[in-house]
C-alpha cells in the first residue's frame, strides 16, 4: 500500500472534524474523497500530507508512520495542492513551479542539476510551456491551478494529493486535468464535488460525512441512488453504462416537502 | 532554469559588483563634503595612510575629521542602511505583508522607551548608556510581542497583529514618560533621537553594528530557499519541506535582533526596510538569494547619501536623517506602487 491512514482522528476547536478514518491505496491509485461541504475532505488530506498531525491514529507511507520522516524527506514524497492559494509576491509560471524544487535542494536556494529537466517536464505535463512566462497575477482560475499542479509534479513525488483542483475550471479543464491526474504514475487522493468526475476517473472512492467514512469501494459500488441521498439528501437516478463499470449520476430537482429542512447541515465553508 | 530566475541571479551578481566599488566611491566622495575643503585624493591619502601606504599632505585637523568623524558616520550609515532594507525584506517575506518593516514588531517602540527612561528618568544612574537602554527596551518588546503572538495562536496574521499592539503600548509609554516627566531639552533630544540621527557614530559603534548586520545577513541568505517557499502561504511552505515554525522563530529573532542593535545606535531610521526591498524585488525579481544582497548594497548607498544630505543641507542645523529617508522613501514608494499596478 502507497498511502495508508489507520484510525485517525483529529480535533479542532473542541469538535472532531475527522473521526476514525481509515483507508488504503495501492501504489498507482487515484481515490477520490466526496462528501457534502464540511465532511473533512480538505482536513483529512491536510493529515495525510503531514501538515496537521492526527489526534488519534496514524498516517503510513509504505507501511511507515510518517512522523518519522522529516519535512524535507515527506515533501520530497507527497505533493499537496491546495483549494486556492494567493499571494503577493510577482511571480511569474515558471517561478511557482520553480518552488516545487524546494524540498531538493539547500536551505540556501541553490540550483541543482535536475532542477530544469523537471520543471520542464511539469510544464509539459500540465500545459503551460506557452505561459511560462507569464505573471501568476495575470492567470485565470484555472492557469492558476494548472500552474499549482505543475508545482506539485516539479516536486518529484510519488503521491499526489489534491483538494478539489477542478474549482474554477470549465467542464474541458476539468476533464483534462483530472485525464492527466489519473494518467500519472502517481498514487493520489483527490477531493472532489461533483460525482460524476470522481466516477470517471477515480479507482476507487471515499464518502465522508460529518468526519467519518460512510462508505468505500468502487464508483460503481459506491455511488448508489440510495448513498446519494443519505448523505446529501438529493434525489438521483444512477445510470450504468453497459460498456464501462463507471456509474453516472443524474440528479433530480428537489421535491418540495411539507417537513423538514433540506440539507441543513451543509455550510458554504469547507473550511474543515 | 535557463529563464527567470538565472537571469535574476546573473543581474544581481552585476548589481553587486558594480554597487560595492559604487558604495566605496560613495563613501569617499561623501567624506569629502562639508567644511575643511578636503578633495577625494585627500581622502584616499588619510586612508592610505592609516593602513601605512604612503603619507597624507593633509592637515591633523583634516585627518581627524575623516577619521574620528566622518568615516565612523559614513561607515555606520551604510551598515544601517544594509541591515534595515535586509530585516525589512524578511520579514515582508515572512509575514506575507509588503508593508512589514524591520521595526513592525514592537522594536522602535521598545527601543523609544528605553531610551526615554534613561534619557528623562536617568535609569542606572549614567551607567546605562543610552543605546544599551534602548537595546534592552527592543528586545523586552520583542520579547512581549512574542508572547502575545504566541498566546493568540502563532499564525502569521498573530504576528503582525501584536507587533501592533506592542508597537502602540510602547509608544503610549514613551509618550507618557516624556509629558509627564521631561523638560524642553530632554523632549526635544527624545524627539531627535527619535527620528534617527547618526551624529554621534564611533568606531566602537561602526564594529559591533558590522559584525552583527554580517551575521545577520548570512544567517538570512542561507534560509534564502525557504523565504522563497513562503510565498503561498505557510501550509505551502511546509508542503515544500519547510520547518516553518522553526524557521519564523530564528529569522524573527534574528531581525528583531539586529534590527535592536541597529536602533540602539542610530534611533528609528524609517521607510529604509519598508521600500528598499521592493526597489530589490523590482530590479532582480522576488528570489530572495539574489533580492537580498541587492537590498543590502542599495540600502548602503542610499544611507550613506541622505545621512550627507541631512548633515549638510540645512547646516549648520543637522536634520535627523529619518526625516531624510522619509522625504526620499514616501516618493520612491509611491513610484514603485504605481509600477507595479501598470505591471499587473
Amino acid at each position: 500500500m502507497s498511502i495508508q491512514v489507520r484510525g485517525a482522528s483529529w480535533w479542532a476547536g473542541g469538535s472532531r472534524i475527522v473521526n476514525r478514518v481509515s483507508l488504503e491505496v495501492p501504489v498507482g491509485g487515484m481515490l477520490g474523497l466526496i462528501g457534502p461541504n464540511g465532511s473533512g475532505k480538505s482536513s483529512l488530506l491536510r493529515l495525510i500530507a503531514g501538515l496537521r498531525a492526527p489526534s488519534e491514529g496514524a498516517v503510513l507511507l509504505d507501511g511507515r508512520n510518517i512522523t518519522g520522516l522529516s519535512r524535507r524527506d515527506l515533501a520530497r514524497r507527497v505533493a499537496f495542492v491546495e483549494q486556492e492559494v494567493s499571494t503577493e509576491v510577482d511571480l511569474t509560471v515558471t517561478d511557482v513551479v520553480a518552488l516545487g524544487r524546494t524540498p531538493h535542494r539547500s536551505a540556501w536556494g541553490g540550483s541543482r542539476d535536475g532542477d530544469g529537466p523537471a520543471i520542464d517536464h511539469a510544464l509539459r505535463c500540465a500545459g503551460l510551456v506557452d505561459l511560462r512566462h507569464r505573471r501568476w497575477h495575470s492567470l485565470s482560475g484555472g492557469e492558476r491551478q494548472r500552474t499549482q499542479i505543475a508545482r506539485a509534479l516539479a516536486q518529484e513525488p510519488s503521491e499526489l494529493l489534491l483538494d478539489e483542483p477542478t474549482n474554477h475550471l470549465d467542464v474541458a479543464h476539468q476533464l483534462e486535468l483530472l485525464d492527466l491526474v489519473s494518467r500519472l504514475p502517481l498514487t493520489s487522493v483527490v477531493a472532489l464535488h461533483d460525482l460524476n468526475l470522481a466516477a470517471m476517473f477515480c479507482d476507487a472512492v471515499l464518502v465522508l460525512s460529518g468526519g467519518e467514512v460512510v462508505a468505500d469501494g468502487s464508483p460503481g459500488d459506491v455511488l448508489t441512488e440510495d448513498l446519494v441521498r443519505r448523505v446529501y439528501d438529493v434525489d438521483c437516478a444512477v445510470a450504468h453504462e453497459p460498456d464501462s463499470a463507471r456509474p453516472h449520476i443524474k440528479f433530480l430537482p428537489p421535491r418540495r416537502r411539507a417537513t423538514g429542512t433540506p440539507h441543513a447541515t451543509a455550510g458554504y465553508a469547507d473550511r474543515a | 532554469m535557463r529563464d527567470g530566475t538565472a537571469v535574476h541571479t546573473r543581474r544581481a551578481a552585476g548589481i553587486v559588483a558594480v554597487g560595492i566599488p559604487a558604495l566605496v566611491l560613495s563613501m569617499m566622495v561623501v567624506a569629502t563634503i562639508g567644511p575643511a575643503g578636503l578633495t577625494v585624493a585627500d581622502v584616499a591619502a588619510i586612508l592610505g595612510e592609516q593602513f601605512g601606504i604612503g603619507s597624507a599632505d593633509v592637515s591633523r585637523i583634516g585627518t581627524g575629521i575623516v577619521m574620528d568623524l566622518r568615516l565612523p558616520r559614513i561607515l555606520l550609515a551604510a551598515i544601517c542602511g544594509a541591515g534595515l532594507g535586509v530585516c525589512g525584506a524578511v520579514l515582508q517575506s515572512l509575514l506575507r505583508n509588503p508593508l512589514a518593516d524591520p521595526f513592525l514588531l514592537g522594536i522602535s517602540g521598545g527601543a523609544s522607551t528605553g531610551a526615554v527612561l534613561v534619557i528623562v528618568l536617568g535609569l542606572g544612574a549614567g551607567t546605562i548608556s543610552l543605546a544599551a537602554g534602548a537595546f534592552l527596551g527592543a528586545i523586552i518588546a520583542f520579547a512581549l510581542v512574542m508572547v502575545l503572538a504566541t498566546v493568540a495562536g502563532g499564525g502569521t496574521s498573530r504576528v503582525i497583529l501584536a507587533g501592533v499592539a506592542g508597537t502602540q503600548l510602547f509608544s503610549a509609554l514613551t509618550s507618557f514618560i516624556v509629558i509627564t516627566s521631561a523638560d524642553a531639552e530632554q523632549t526635544r533630544s527624545v524627539l531627535y533621537w527619535l527620528l534617527g540621527s547618526l551624529s554621534g557614530a564611533r568606531w566602537g559603534d561602526v564594529v559591533i553594528t558590522g559584525l552583527v548586520s554580517l551575521v545577520g545577513l548570512v544567517v538570512c541568505l542561507s534560509r534564502a530557499g525557504s523565504l522563497d517557499a513562503f510565498a503561498f502561504g505557510q501550509d505551502s511552505a511546509a508542503s515544500l519541506g519547510v520547518h516553518v515554525r522553526a524557521l519564523r522563530w530564528l529569522l524573527l529573532t534574528v531581525t528583531a535582533l539586529l534590527t535592536a542593535t541597529l536602533v540602539a545606535v542610530s534611533g528609528v531610521i524609517g521607510f529604509v526596510g519598508l521600500v528598499l526591498p521592493h526597489a530589490a524585488r523590482m530590479l532582480v525579481g522576488p528570489g530572495h538569494r539574489a533580492s537580498l544582497p541587492v537590498t543590502a548594497v542599495l540600502g548602503a548607498v542610499l544611507l550613506v547619501w541622505v545621512d550627507t544630505l541631512a548633515r549638510t543641507v540645512a547646516e549648520p542645523e543637522e536634520i535627523p536623517v529619518g526625516v531624510g529617508t522619509a522625504l526620499v522613501g514616501v516618493p520612491v514608494f509611491i513610484a514603485i506602487l504605481a509600477r507595479r499596478k501598470v505591471a499587473s
